[in-house]
C-alpha cells in the first residue's frame, strides 16, 4: 500500500493471467440457478439527513492520484471510491459480505449448464447525460471493455455472445463454464455501465479513453464534475439517481501525498476521513479524541512473503521451510499488526473459502544456518507497516544466521520479475487483495502458472489442473474442494508464505455516519450511504 | 641564505597573527570546538559507548518511551535508540570528514597544478572543475545509488565527486596570489624545482583558506548526507543512519515522537557543533 497506490497497488498483470486462463474447454456440469433475487425498481427515498456538519460537502483525501477514472482501464485500489460512486454494474456484493446481489439488474438466472446468464434490468435508470439505461447500453458497455482490451478486460474474455431480446433483458452466453463469472461482474474492477450516447459522442479513436480520463458517463449516485490531476477531484450528487439520493451534495477529494498532513487535516476538521494506511501505532493518538472515531473492517488484504523458487539459494525446499520457521509468523503478526490483523489461517483470504478446507500455519522453530545471503525487497506503504514487517523479518532471519539485505522496491519493478527472475530478489514482501470474492481470482493470479502476481514463476501443473477443475465445476462445494486441494498442494512447496490478513483501518470525523465496507474493496467506501450529523 | 629568508619571513609573519586570533575567539566558538571534540570522541568510541545492539530488539519492546527500559526509548522494531543514534553520529561524522578530506586533497592537487603550470593545463583543469560544479550533488547521488546499488560508500563517492571543485578554485586563486610574491621569484631564481616550490612556498599560503572552508563545510556535509539518507540514499537497513532513522520515525510522529526526534536532534547538534567549531577554526586561521 503506498506511493502511486503503493503496496497494494494492483497490477496490470492479471491481463497476462487472463491469457494464462486459457479458457480451456472443460466439461460443463449443471447447477441450480443462482438466487433470482429481485428488488424493486422504484427507489425508496429514506430520510437520510442532508449533511449539515460540513455544509453538504464531504472532504476526503487520496495519498496519490488514481491512475484514471475510466472503469475499463482502472485496475488500482486508490480511486475505487470514485469509480464505484460514479458507475454501477449489473450486480454487486452486499456490504460486508460475499453475497452477490442485483444492482442495475433486478434479477439474474444462470442456466443449468452454467453457460448462459440472463439479466432482467432495472427500469427508470438514467445515465448522467440523461440517456436511459437498457439492454443495448449493457451490450455497448461490455463491448467497450473488450474493445479497450486493458487489464480488467479478462473478466469478459469468456463471453461468446451477447443478446438483447428486449430493452430490459440481457443475455450472455459463455464459451465455457467459468464459475467466477458472476463474481467478475460484481467485482469493483468488473464491467460497469456506460452511456452508449456518450460513448458514441466522445468515442474517437480510443473508445472514449481520452474523454473518460477526466469525465464519467455512468449511472451512479455521484458524477465527476472536476478531475484535476495531482490536486483534487470533485463528485457532485446526481439529481436523476434511481436509488436513495445520497446525503452529501458534494464530495471533495484532495490529493495529499503525506500521511502526517492528512492526520493534521483530519484533526483540524479540514478532512473528514483517512480511508487507509493510517499508521496503527498512531491510533492511540486519535482514540481519546471525541471528534474522531476509528472503524476497523476485515478485508481480503493479505501479506505475502514470496520466495524466489527459480534461483539459488531458495530453489531449495528445505531452506524455504527453514525461513518459514525462522521468521516466527505469529510473533511477527502480533508485533506489527497488533489488534488490526491476524495470522493468515489459509492461503485464501478469510471469507472467500472456508479456512478449515485449506489451512496453513508456520510453527516457529529455532533455526541456525550459516550465513546464507538473501536479498529481500518489499513494496512500501504510507503506514510504515510493510517496512516494519520487512525489517522485522530481516531481524529474525539475521538472528537465525541468514545475511539479509533489505530494500524498498516499486510495484512497477515487481511486475518485471517474472521475465528476469534470476535478477529478482530472493524474497519479496507484498500485500495484495483478490479481484473478487472467488478463490479463482486469488489462486490463479498468485500461484497459478503465469499468474499476474506469481512474481517468481512458481509452477506446479497439478495445482493448475486442480484450479481448472474447480473453475469448471458448477457445484460450489466440489469446486471449493478443488481449490482447497490446489492450495494445499502449493503450500507444501513453500513458494509463498501467507503471513497475515490485515484489517482496513479508517479514521473518521465522528460527525459522519453510515460508513459501510465491502471486504473485497479495500481502501474504498460507498459514498451514497454517508451522512453528516453536524 | 637567500632561499631560506622568505620562508623565515613567512613563518615569523604567522605567529603574531595566531596569537591575536586566539584572543578574539568567543565563548561560542570555544564551545563549538569542545562539542566538536566530544562528537569526535563519540564517533570513534561509539562501539564502546553503545549499551545495546543496533539491530536486535531490547527487552523494553517496540515504542518504549525514553526512560522506560531504554534511555532514549526504542524504535518501531524495539531497537535501542541511544545505541542506534551513537552509531548514526559515528557514520555521519566520519563520512562528513571523509568527504571534506577527499575534497581538500583532490581540490588542492587540481588547484595547485592548474595555478603553477598555467596555460592550457590551467584552462583544461578549470573547465573540468566548472563541469563538476554544474553537477547537482543529490541528483548525482541518486544516479550513483540507482546504478551501483544503495550503500554508504556509493553515496559518499557521489557526494565526493562534486565536493572538490570548490577547493580546487580556492587553492588555485590562493596559489596564484602567492605566485606573484617576491619570495617565490627568489626561490625560482635559486633553482628550486617545481614540486618543491609548490610544497614549500606555494601550498603553505593556500592551506589556511582551505582549512577554514573545510571546517565550515563539515556542517553542510552533515546536513547533505543526512538529507540523502533521509531520502533513502544511504546505507540500506538495518544500518543505523540519522537521516533514515528520522524518515522512518516520521510515520509515528504524533504518537511516538521520540522515534523521529532523537536522530533529528542528533543531526541538529552535529551540524550546530560543526558550524560553531568552523567559526572557531576560521577565527584561529583567518589572518594567517
Amino acid at each position: 500500500m503506498s506511493k502511486p497506490g503503493r503496496v497494494t497497488t494492483r497490477r496490470l498483470a492479471s491481463a497476462a493471467c487472463a491469457a494464462a486462463l486459457g479458457f480451456t474447454a472443460v466439461a460443463c456440469s449443471s447447477s441450480g440457478s443462482s438466487p433470482a433475487a429481485t428488488t424493486s425498481g422504484a427507489p425508496t427515498s429514506s430520510a437520510a439527513p442532508v449533511a449539515a456538519g460540513s455544509s453538504g460537502t464531504l472532504h476526503l483525501a487520496f495519498l496519490s492520484d488514481m491512475s484514471t477514472p475510466d472503469p475499463d482501464v482502472f485496475y488500482d485500489i486508490e480511486g475505487n471510491t470514485v469509480i464505484l460512486s460514479a458507475y454501477e454494474g449489473l450486480v454487486a456484493y452486499k456490504p460486508g459480505s460475499t453475497t452477490i446481489e442485483p444492482d442495475l439488474a433486478t434479477s439474474y438466472t444462470e442456466s443449468k449448464d452454467g453457460l448462459t446468464y440472463t439479466f432482467k434490468l432495472r427500469h427508470g435508470v438514467k445515465f448522467h447525460d440523461g440517456t436511459p439505461f437498457n439492454s443495448a447500453a449493457v451490450k455497448a458497455s461490455f463491448q467497450r471493455r473488450l474493445d479497450v482490451n486493458n487489464a480488467p478486460s479478462y473478466m469478459l474474455a469468456p463471453v461468446k455472445t451477447m443478446l438483447t431480446p428486449d430493452p430490459y433483458t440481457f443475455v450472455v452466453k459463455l464459451k465455457q463454464v467459468v464459475t467466477p463469472f458472476l463474481d467478475y461482474l460484481a467485482s469493483s474492477w468488473g464491467p460497469k455501465m456506460l452511456s452508449p450516447t456518450a460513448l458514441k459522442k466522445h468515442g474517437g479513436k480510443d473508445f472514449g479513453q481520452t474523454y473518460l480520463n477526466t469525465h464519467d458517463i455512468g449511472t451512479g449516485p455521484y458524477t465527476l464534475t472536476a478531475f484535476v490531476r495531482g490536486d483534487h477531484y470533485t463528485l457532485t450528487r446526481f439529481a436523476g439517481y434511481w436509488g436513495t439520493p445520497p446525503a452529501y451534495q458534494t464530495i471533495d477529494i484532495k490529493i495529499t501525498p503525506d500521511m502526517n498532513s492528512q492526520i493534521l487535516a483530519l484533526k483540524s476538521g479540514d478532512q473528514d476521513a483517512i480511508l487507509h494506511s493510517f499508521p496503527t501505532p498512531e491510533l492511540a493518538s486519535v482514540q481519546g479524541d471525541s471528534d474522531l472515531k476509528v472503524d476497523n473492517f476485515d478485508s481480503y488484504l493479505t501479506a505475502l512473503l514470496y520466495m524466489n523458487v527459480s534461483k539459488a539459494p531458495l530453489s531449495d525446499l528445505a531452506l524455504r521451510k527453514e525461513i518459514a520457521e525462522a521468521i516466527d509468523v505469529p510473533d511477527l503478526v502480533k508485533q506489527v499488526y497488533g489488534a488490526y490483523g491476524s495470522v493468515a489461517q489459509s492461503m485464501y483470504p478469510k471469507g472467500i473459502l472456508d479456512p478449515s478446507l485449506a489451512p496453513v500455519s508456520y510453527p516457529p522453530k529455532a533455526v541456525k544456518v550459516n550465513g546464507v545471503k538473501l536479498s529481500f525487497g518489499y513494496t512500501a506503504d504510507d503506514s510504515g507497516l510493510q517496512q516494519r514487517l520487512a525489517e522485522l523479518i530481516q531481524q529474525k532471519l539475521e538472528a537465525a544466521g541468514f545475511k539479509v539485505s533489505v530494500r524498498e522496491v516499486q510495484n512497477a519493478q515487481t511486475y518485471g520479475y517474472p521475465t528476469d527472475v534470476k535478477h529478482a530478489p530472493d524474497l519479496l514482501l507484498e500485500t495484495n487483495t483478490p479481484d473478487a470474492a472467488h478463490p479463482d481470482t486469488w489462486g490463479r493470479i498468485v500461484w497459478g502458472t503465469g499468474g499476474g502476481l506469481n512474481f517468481f514463476n512458481y509452477s506446479n501443473p497439478k495445482v493448475d489442473a486442480l484450479m481448472d477443475k474447480g473453475r469448471a465445476n458448477t457445484d460450489k462445494a466440489a469446486s471449493d474442494q478443488d481449490y482447497a486441494k490446489a492450495g494445499e498442494l502449493m503450500a507444501a512447496d513453500y513458494p509463498i508464505l501467507f503471513l497475515a490478513s490485515s484489517q482496513n483501518v479508517m479514521v473518521w470525523r465522528s460527525t459522519v455516519t453510515g460508513v459501510t465496507f465491502r471486504p473485497e474493496e479495500p481502501w474504498t467506501v460507498p459514498l451514497a450511504t454517508l451522512a453528516g450529523t453536524g | 641564505m637567500a632561499v631560506a629568508d622568505p620562508v623565515l619571513l613567512g613563518a615569523t609573519a604567522v605567529r603574531p597573527s595566531r596569537v591575536r586570533t586566539r584572543a578574539r575567539m568567543g565563548m561560542w566558538e570555544l564551545a563549538g570546538l569542545v562539542m566538536l571534540g566530544l562528537v569526535s570522541v563519540i564517533a570513534i568510541f561509539a562501539p564502546l559507548l553503545a549499551p545495546h545492539s543496533t539491530t536486535q530488539p531490547v527487552a523494553a519492546g517496540a515504542f518504549a518511551s525514553p526512560g522506560h527500559g531504554a534511555l532514549l526509548g526504542t524504535d518501531d522494531l524495539g531497537r535501542d535508540l541511544l545505541s542506534r543514534t551513537l552509531y548514526g553520529i559515528r557514520s555521519t561524522w566520519l563520512s562528513a570528514l571523509a568527504v571534506v578530506g577527499s575534497g581538500i586533497v583532490i581540490g588542492t592537487l587540481v588547484g595547485t597544478v592548474a595555478a603553477t603550470v598555467g596555460g592550457v593545463v590551467d584552462m583544461l583543469l578549470m573547465r573540468i572543475t566548472d563541469l563538476f560544479l554544474a553537477l547537482p550533488g543529490p541528483v548525482l547521488a541518486i544516479v550513483a545509488v540507482v546504478a551501483l546499488g544503495p550503500s554508504l560508500p556509493h553515496t559518499l563517492l557521489a557526494v565526493a565527486a562534486v565536493w572538490w571543485p570548490w577547493y580546487a578554485r580556492i587553492v588555485r586563486a590562493e596559489v596564484r596570489a602567492v605566485l606573484a610574491r617576491p619570495h617565490v621569484d627568489a626561490a625560482r631564481l635559486a633553482g628550486t624545482r617545481r614540486f618543491a616550490l609548490a610544497r614549500r612556498h606555494l601550498l603553505p599560503g593556500a592551506v589556511p583558506s582551505v582549512l577554514v572552508t573545510g571546517s565550515l563545510d563539515v556542517g553542510n556535509l552533515v546536513l547533505t548526507l543526512s538529507g540523502l539518507s533521509f531520502l533513502g540514499l544511504g546505507a540500506p537497513p538495518p544500518t543505523p543512519e540519522l537521516g533514515a532513522m528520522t524518515a522512518n520515525g516520521l510515520t509515528y510522529l504524533f504518537g511516538q515522537p521520540w522515534v523521529a526526534l532523537v536522530p533529528a536532534c542528533a543531526v541538529f547538534v552535529l551540524a550546530f557543533a560543526a558550524n560553531l567549531a568552523g567559526d572557531g577554526v576560521r577565527d584561529l586561521l583567518d589572518s594567517v
